[in-house]
């Protein structure tokens, strides 16, 4: 559970610098049909080797395309002949350990609400467990002292 | 003694889940051509719609996008707990969803709050906060920092797009809807 959720908490933290569940493609396409036909659409794909990726398209407005592929989609600039096609493909370990770090389930929030229990019962017990210099009155404090003030920090500076 | 419990308990588990198939089919179904048209009539009430997937947000799968036949019919589907989150294959695929229609008003208080918050995102972002959140998606511009030159970012001109559309509106609020997903099936 901790490196679910250290693994995926270091994912989402960077949500503006990658997408952390799919490896994104984009590859550029030319369009040079005259209509939007799925004659047309079929050679468009079959051209760069999608016809089998096929699933669906339409028109969100008259000068746009969007072709549906599996696992990807294709968007037409029906006026300037240019397309992109993007594909996503789920990055392992990090789509699953992402997913279950959305909450997908009412039954998977409560588990995971025990284990951040656990974590607390853990941090708090865990101060009083070793004695001697190591421990709270000794380099303990320090330490503790430490994970208290850096967040305590960052709180008095940007809040 | 096993064989006493399993029989069942199996037999129990299939009328269970017969029964919410049931339950579901007796909901009505409302073309999405219809429900666009009529939206208000049918806020509160569940429903099923069927749809293409035009888009799941790819940040956790909470919400998607159904489209019609008519590409301008478009609505948005949030995912509730019992289906927890769409997966980005659906896109492409026809689905049939069992959902809430749901309404959001924006009248001039909505309008101010957000101003507010804008305002509170500005200053979190000069103070170098990079992760402030913009819950309003239907302002979907670049962020409060970027603006057009003449000091007025994209959220600030949509509000302010917004508030005049609310000034016009004879009820004094526009209304945006949107569906509670409660479960769905995707269509051959």
């Amino acid at each position: 559970m901790t490196l679910i959720y250290g693994l995926s908490g270091i994912a989402l933290n960077h949500l503006a610098d990658w997408n952390p569940s799919y490896e994104v493609t984009r590859h550029d396409m030319e369009w040079t049909a005259k209509a939007v036909s799925p004659e047309s659409v079929e050679a468009f794909l079959a051209g760069y080797g999608y016809e089998r990726e096929y699933k669906q398209h339409y028109q969100p407005t008259p000068d746009q395309l969007k072709i549906f592929l599996k696992d990807g989609s294709v968007i037409v600039d029906l006026k300037a002949g240019k397309g992109v096609v993007e594909f996503l493909k789920r990055r392992p370990i990090f789509f699953e350990v992402n997913y279950l770090h959305y909450n997908p389930k009412r039954l998977w929030t409560w588990f995971s609400d025990l284990f951040c229990v656990a974590l607390i019962l853990i941090a708090i017990t865990g101060l009083f467990i070793i004695k001697g210099k190591k421990g709270i009155t000794g380099r303990g404090a320090w330490m503790t002292a430490l994970g208290i003030l850096v967040p305590l920090g960052f709180l008095l500076v940007y809040l | 003694m096993l064989k006493y419990i399993g029989t069942p308990a199996l037999m129990i588990l299939l009328l269970i889940g017969c029964g919410s198939k049931t339950l579901e089919q007796s909901y009505p179904e409302v073309a999405l051509a219809q429900l666009m048209d009529s939206t208000n009539q049918f806020v509160g009430d569940t429903i099923r719609v069927a749809g293409t997937v035009d888009h799941v947000c790819k940040h956790g799968g909470k919400k998607m996008f159904l489209v019609g036949e008519n590409p301008d019919h478009r609505i948005k589907v949030t995912a509730g707990t019992a289906i927890g989150s769409y997966s980005i294959d659906m896109e492409g695929s026809d689905v049939m969803v069992t959902a809430v229609l749901e309404e959001m008003r924006v009248d001039e208080a909505y309008l101010s709050n957000w101003e507010a918050e804008l305002a509170e995102e500005v200053g979190a972002q000069q103070a170098g906060d990079e992760h402030a959140e913009d819950e309003h998606e239907y302002a979907k511009g670049e962020g409060p920092g970027e603006g057009d030159g003449m000091g007025k970012s994209p959220a600030q001109q949509q509000i302010d797009d917004l508030r005049e559309q609310v000034c016009a509106a004879e009820s004094g609020y526009l209304s945006f809807y949107s569906l509670a997903g409660l479960s769905y099936e995707v269509l051959p």
